[in-house]
């Protein structure tokens, strides 16, 4: 029954098939030591290079392209902001806050130790009581220990106010 | 008969579902942001080279299989108890007290859920449930072992109860034991398992301590009601949705138990005397086994170490409601990182603006229900629809592609019967997926237990001097994170191709129907295994 299509035949022929598979072998070898390779010698980022960023909101929103400030790990991230409207603003991971009020900038100086993906949100655009913020780090204050701390953001209220500006990501060097 | 069954299940579970939203209503605090993710999406050279190495080996494997004789699914084994710490380990007293100690922790549980602060990050339920156990059992599971069979303290405490409605009453057993009906088969775990999923990515209240508490009360009750009509073990079998899934997944695990003496599984409820006469991962027997009263002890049952994935080439059937909550769980793991991308996004705008379902998702936002729990609800009923309806077309290929193409002969397969015969071979690639895409999460945010485990309650204790850990974000760095999530995933998908085509060799008479069923599998392999790489290259969108 199985000989009637002999087309078919060659798909289970031993000799062509166990070539193909050495093939296929060497090829997932050798493409598993180039990827090895080409990470490995990403080029890597001097630890003293300053990141700065300028970012203003309007209309609560932040002009950056793609919406995400990108760093390497080890470096020193300065983020200077302004806005157009007083609101908390907030860099999760991190678990870096500030009042935002307008005419007043703010700066935050630190070092990106932890690699991920982080979202700075605005917390209550446009209700000063809201924008008061739970603790502030004073402008040019170094917290240099990031930690995740889920719990603070779930204890304040998310309203619907609440609106991701950015994403902060962190490479691996 | 499988597009029936889900919709009376679907209702029975829409019931439970509003039964839990209404213990939400009263909750002060928002859960959002609990248990936040930060994972940096793995960067296009180690997708690409995924991708590449998944469709290689796929052909490397099929051309080694081509030529490999057949006898490939008797394993090796080691017995554990031969050795002083294995024998240690499963001893009585040992048992008795990782039992205790699972039952003090799940009473824990439940009080700070009840009586503790109700802040999500200083009250230590919603990181156990959500993170260690959810999460972290799931690795266990998979890596190690079915350790929820040992811990699971809904059946602890009713066999405890049992024991002590014995000793007092003398006159028999706890419960009606009515025989489980063989047609309902997993269904009740299957719909419980979709009310808890529903409560994992939809419910926004999921992580207030009170919720949790009130959640597993009910599903207490609800299981020890099923254990009191239908007794312990046959519920354990087809409605506690946990044992089943943890269950599952441990079919993957490098151990296994197993009774050795067959009349022991004369008794059992179960059909495992029918495994050939080997009686595997069979709670039942495994606990009849160690009775005192029966002869033996030592030398009835073994605990064997046993390779990866060998437990999904199971000799007995799979039946249709076990496939169904397999494909339940795949799907739900799949669509958990869906929600994450911003092509969930998008497809959401869609069903927002679709103009037929706007008075619907109206009037139930009229009732209460956020616009973003109605339509990930819609989500996440579709996925296992779609996850169904897309496995058994391939199964209908695969029923076409083996059968003879002679006039008049007959395939000896339905769709349904081989789709339930492969779909345990599918369980490699959604554990491969789900360890790559918990990875992050739970070194990181599961670090949490460690200063709540000193104040379970919030209430600023420190029981075990460790209530001022702070959480180190990076433990876990981005670049080991895609190193263990792609290489996961390659593992998980040569590991579920080699499997499909033993069961293949093993289930077709002929040689040749065998290998070409496997190309419909194989094409279906690969783009499950790219999709799930896929979503692990989207940045989370929240």
């Amino acid at each position: 029954m199985g000989d009637e299509i002999p087309g078919l035949d060659s798909i289970g022929s031993g000799t062509r098939a166990r070539h193909a598979g050495r093939g296929w072998m060497a090829l997932v070898a050798t493409s598993l030591a180039l990827w090895i390779g080409c990470s490995d010698s990403a080029p890597q980022a001097p630890d003293e290079e300053v990141q700065a960023f300028e970012l203003a909101i309007a209309k609560r929103e932040v002009a950056v392209a793609d919406d995400v400030l990108r760093v390497r790990q080890g470096q020193r991230v300065k983020l200077r902001w302004q806005t157009d409207e007083a609101a908390t603003i907030h860099l999760h991971g991190y678990d870096l806050r500030a009042a935002l009020k307008p005419g007043t900038p703010v700066v935050w100086d630190f070092e990106a130790t932890a690699t991920g993906r982080f979202p700075i949100e605005a917390h209550g655009f446009g209700d000063p009581e809201e924008a008061a913020p739970e603790h502030d780090h004073p402008p040019g204050s170094d917290p240099s220990t990031p930690h995740d701390h889920p719990a603070e953001e779930s204890a304040s209220s998310a309203p619907p106010g609440d609106t991701t500006l950015v994403y902060f990501e962190v490479h691996p060097r | 008969m499988i597009p029936a069954r889900p919709r009376a299940v679907e209702r029975a579970g829409a019931l439970l579902l509003w039964s839990l939203v209404g213990a939400a209503i009263a909750s002060p605090a928002h859960a959002h942001g609990f248990g936040q993710r930060f994972d940096l999406p793995i960067p296009l050279d180690f997708y690409l080279v995924g991708a590449a190495a998944t469709v290689a080996l796929s052909f490397a494997l099929v051309a080694l299989f081509v030529r490999s004789g057949s006898r490939l699914d008797a394993y090796p084994r080691f017995d554990l108890l031969r050795l002083g710490v294995g024998r240690l380990l499963a001893h009585r007293l040992t048992v008795l007290l990782v039992r205790l100690a699972s039952v003090v922790v799940f009473g824990t549980l439940v009080a700070a859920g009840l009586f503790g602060v109700q802040d999500p990050g200083r009250n230590i339920g919603p990181t156990l449930v959500w993170i260690i156990w959810w999460t972290g059992l799931a690795y266990v599971s998979a890596l190690l072992g079915d350790l929820w069979a040992l811990i699971n303290p809904w059946k602890i405490l009713y066999g405890w109860a049992e024991s002590a409605h014995r000793a007092l009453s003398r006159n028999g057993q706890l419960g009606l034991r009515l025989p489980y009906p063989r047609w309902l088969g997993v269904w009740p775990a299957f719909a419980l398992f979709l009310v808890f999923v529903w409560g994992e990515l939809v419910w926004e209240k999921n992580a207030i301590p009170a919720n949790l508490a009130h959640a597993i009360i009910a599903y207490s009750a609800v299981t020890w009601t099923g254990m009191f009509l239908f007794g312990r073990h046959a519920w354990l079998r087809g409605g506690e949705a946990f044992s089943v899934a943890f269950g599952l997944l441990a079919r993957f695990s490098p151990s296994e138990v197993r009774v050795l003496d067959p009349s022991v599984c004369e008794l059992c409820s179960s059909d495992c005397g029918a495994r050939g006469g080997a009686c595997i991962d069979c709670y039942e027997c495994l606990a009849r086994a160690r009775a005192p009263g029966l002869r033996g002890g030592s030398g009835t049952r073994e605990w064997n170490l046993r390779p990866f994935g060998v437990g999904l080439l199971a000799a007995n059937a799979v039946s249709p409601s076990q496939m169904a909550f397999v494909v339940l769980m795949l799907a739900t793991v799949s669509f958990d990182g869906f929600m994450a991308t911003s092509l969930w996004m998008d497809l959401f705008q869609t069903i927002t603006s679709t103009r037929f379902l706007m008075p619907m998702l109206h009037r139930l936002n009229m009732m209460g229900m956020s616009v973003d729990s109605i339509v990930n609800t819609i989500g996440l009923l579709m996925a296992p629809l779609v996850f169904l309806s897309v496995y058994l077309a391939f199964s209908f290929l695969m029923v076409r592609a083996s059968r003879p193409r002679e006039k008049g002969a007959s395939g000896h397969y339905t769709t349904t019967a081989l789709a339930s015969y492969f779909v345990l071979s599918l369980v490699p690639i959604a554990i491969a997926y789900h360890l790559a895409h918990y990875v992050s999460f739970l070194f990181v945010a599961g670090q949490l237990v460690i200063p709540l485990a000193s104040d379970p309650f919030g209430f600023g204790w420190n029981l075990l001097g460790t209530a001022d850990y702070r959480i180190n974000a990076g433990l876990i760095g981005a670049r080991f994170a895609w190193y263990a999530s792609v290489s996961s995933v390659v593992v998980g998908h040569v590991i579920a191709v080699y499997l499909a085509h033993v069961l293949a060799l093993r289930g077709f008479e002929k040689r040749r129907s065998a290998l070409l069923s496997q190309y419909p599998m194989l094409a279906l392999m690969v783009f499950y295994t790219f999709a799930g790489l896929w979503i692990l290259a989207q940045p989370i969108v929240e």
